[in-house]
């Protein structure tokens, strides 16, 4: 019998990998894997011609240096309405985290007045701010089912600000900065796609943000889908620690 | 803390005492190396009869350095010393360069290391141009030139700023396959560098085909290596005085390699005998923490400072080089001074050791998550021990029923957690009395 396959899409996996948000693609990966999935990991770079962005189930955006993100975003110019088309028509699952959220949004105006432009997936724009939200976060979110606490660790001046009866946020701060340090809210979440500021890296230790995104991806691909549960005792573990602050 | 006092008591403390030192001072700064480079500096000048001040490993910021020095001043303020040699955080570096009569700067390479408080790459390259562009006439700038970020910090020097470049010779061809994250475009232009060689990490041999930029020659580089594991490496010299020279350093690892390259550089030109010189290195002992070897139980046990995604890969390839099957234990902590954030770990090559592995264990305050990075790497999780506790880690490690060595890998405070047990055992000497 044919394995049920699923597509991941690493957005400027050369350019945008300094947080180890690697480790998101790494645990999408393999959380298929262990479900007897067929799992095909596309990169794709700055000019890289031959993408099918059409067999794209699930995209990861991770963030970058700013230089390097100045780079990415003129080049997101060119390709950007076929990942709009891809979420918004064809129902793609995306993850973006930090500068990739950013990027997915309308704007980041840094603090010297400089205007990147985003592509505009997300209903929101980013701002520079003087001092860095840094250290880690807990969130609580009800995007999957019931109640869940999500952990991570922010490091951006950005401050994201959302138009909330167009997007939702991904979940409400309980500790650390989230999207501006203002509004309490944390993330960014549209049809299928998901942004965060949170890297730690963010799937692994959220191991049901990892199923909700995959779920997705499958869906896209086979409609009705159902997946089996895993023995998460090490991933639960993990959440916990990173609640132990000191 | 006698640097604290000091240092409110008289801004320009470090100053009086550094203006006191003969030959002034040689600097150490960098990401990784930095420790072992100043010890190899410090061990060829000692044996060659100069009397040497250094700052102790770890007390590199403004207040640790001044601490060091104090203890060589006498009751009448007179410094007993013919050079510094010191070692100083890459970030700190600009605040006291001016203050220390720095006779030579060596910058060892530039890697991502604690975001949370070094902040980006080229933010840090920023820096520590900063520092670079207050260097005094007649100065050396000494510059690892297979690092792209550390070879661009030339353009930050003033003129009469005499700069050398150290690294491996283009007949060696790649030491590794591609596995460059850090440093994607080029440092001048943004545009994509290519690479005719690699090294380790972003190191390697590099141009930019959009600006021209690109590797310098190195003025002194290795023609012959042959790397022999945890037995060390014999290499031979190319450039400057040091041509043809055969040597021997008995610690592992191509990245000490270049921290001997760098030390090589920094001492040209001083009163040095080759053949004192060539046995400092044969006889070089480890620094605390960087591949110091310990007995327990009859077995074997090195202790490896890994603190960031190269060092870790690094120390990762010189333990799979050494068994097939591996004892190993990683220690990972999230204090400040190991940094806050450890998604870094993700970005570690850990799926090099899946059926590698004899024994394993994870330690350290964040030990669940290391557990968790095994677990993705796709490991027998039955053989994945969690230990927290150092001293029953120790127990685990002594029992371990086979005699082959246990290479534990640890964050920066994660080695002195390890350590102090061992101290309190009398397995391992207190830390503060590591001297050359």
């Amino acid at each position: 019998m044919n394995k049920d396959l699923i597509t991941i899409c690493y957005l400027y996996s050369r350019s945008m990998s300094i947080y180890g948000d690697k480790g998101n693609v790494i645990c999408l990966q393999r959380r298929a894997e262990w479900r007897n999935k067929e799992v095909k990991v596309i990169e794709y770079n700055i000019d890289d011609k031959n993408i099918d962005w059409h067999d794209v189930d699930i995209f990861f955006f991770g963030g970058g240096q700013d230089l390097q993100q100045e780079a990415v975003a003129d080049d997101l110019q060119k390709v950007g309405s076929k990942i709009i088309e891809q979420v918004v028509k064809n129902k793609a699952a995306v993850l973006a985290i930090c500068g990739g959220l950013q990027l997915l949004a309308k704007y980041y105006e840094t603090i010297d007045g400089k205007k990147i432009d985003g592509i505009g997936l997300f209903e929101a724009y980013t701002v520079g701010g003087k001092r860095r939200f840094i250290g880690n976060v807990a969130i609580e979110t009800e995007l999957l089912g019931e109640k869940r606490i999500i952990v991570g660790f922010e490091n951006h001046s950005g401050r994201t600000y959302a138009d909330w009866q167009k997007v939702s946020p991904l979940g409400n701060v309980l500790v650390g900065g989230g999207n501006n340090g203002e509004d309490q809210t944390e993330g960014i979440v549209y049809l299928n796609a998901v942004g965060s500021y949170l890297h730690g890296s963010l799937l692994p230790k959220n191991p049901w943000l990892a199923d909700w995104l995959l779920l997705r991806g499958l869906e896209r691909r086979y409609e009705k889908y159902v997946l089996n549960d895993l023995d998460d005792q090490v991933e639960l573990h993990a959440n916990q620690a990173a609640r132990n602050w000191h | 803390m006698p640097g604290l006092v000091m240092s409110k008591v008289d801004r320009d403390v470090l100053r009086s005492i550094m203006r006191n030192v003969k030959f002034g001072s040689i600097v150490i700064t960098g990401t990784n190396g930095k420790t072992t480079t100043a010890r190899l500096i410090s061990s060829i000048l000692d044996r060659n009869g100069y009397t040497v001040l250094s700052n102790a490993s770890g007390s590199n910021l403004e207040r640790g350095i001044l601490s060091s020095l104090v203890e060589h001043v006498d009751w009448r303020g007179n410094v007993e010393g013919d050079i510094a040699v010191l070692e100083i955080d890459e970030a700190e570096l600009k605040n006291v360069i001016d203050k220390i009569y720095c006779r030579r700067l060596v910058v060892t390479n530039l890697f991502r290391d604690q975001l949370d408080r070094y902040g980006e790459l080229n933010k840090l390259r920023s820096l520590v141009g900063e520092s670079v562009s207050k260097l005094d006439t007649g100065t050396r700038l000494i510059l690892n030139a297979d690092d792209p970020l550390v070879r661009s910090l030339d353009r930050f020097a003033s003129t009469d700023v005499e700069i050398s470049f150290f690294g491996m010779n283009d007949n060696l061809g790649s030491l590794i396959k591609d596995d460059v994250r850090d440093v994607p475009n080029c440092v001048i232009c943004q545009k994509r560098i290519a690479y005719s060689n690699y090294y380790y990490s972003h190191l390697g041999n590099y141009k930019c085909e959009e600006c021209g930029f690109e590797r310098a020659k190195p003025d002194l580089s290795i023609k012959t290596l042959h790397l022999r594991g945890m037995n060390g490496s014999e290499f031979e010299l190319d450039g400057r005085e040091y041509t043809g020279w055969q040597m021997y350093i008995p610690i592992p690892g191509l990245f000490n390699i270049y921290n001997v390259l760098g030390a090589l550089l920094a001492v040209e030109n001083l009163e040095i005998n080759q053949d004192l010189l060539i046995d400092s290195l044969v006889k070089f002992k480890p620094v605390f923490g960087r591949f110091e070897k310990f007995n327990l139980a009859g077995k074997d046990c090195f202790l490896m400072l890994s603190k960031n995604p190269t060092g870790f890969n690094e120390m990762i390839k010189i333990v799979l080089d050494n068994n097939e099957l591996i004892n190993v234990v990683f220690i990972l902590n999230d204090n400040y001074a190991d940094g806050k954030d450890i998604s870094w770990i993700w970005d570690v090559n850990f799926e090099s050791v899946k059926n590698r592995i004899n024994w394993v264990a994870a330690a350290g305050n964040r030990a669940e998550e290391l557990v968790l990075r095994l677990k993705y790497a796709n490991l027998e999780m039955n053989r994945v021990g969690l230990e927290k506790d150092m001293r029953k880690l120790i127990n685990d490690i002594s029992a371990i029923d086979n005699n082959e060595p246990v290479f534990v890998l640890a964050t920066y405070t994660g080695m002195f957690d390890f350590r102090s047990v061992l101290e309190s055992d009398g397995v391992a000497v207190q830390f503060w009395k590591d001297k050359i």
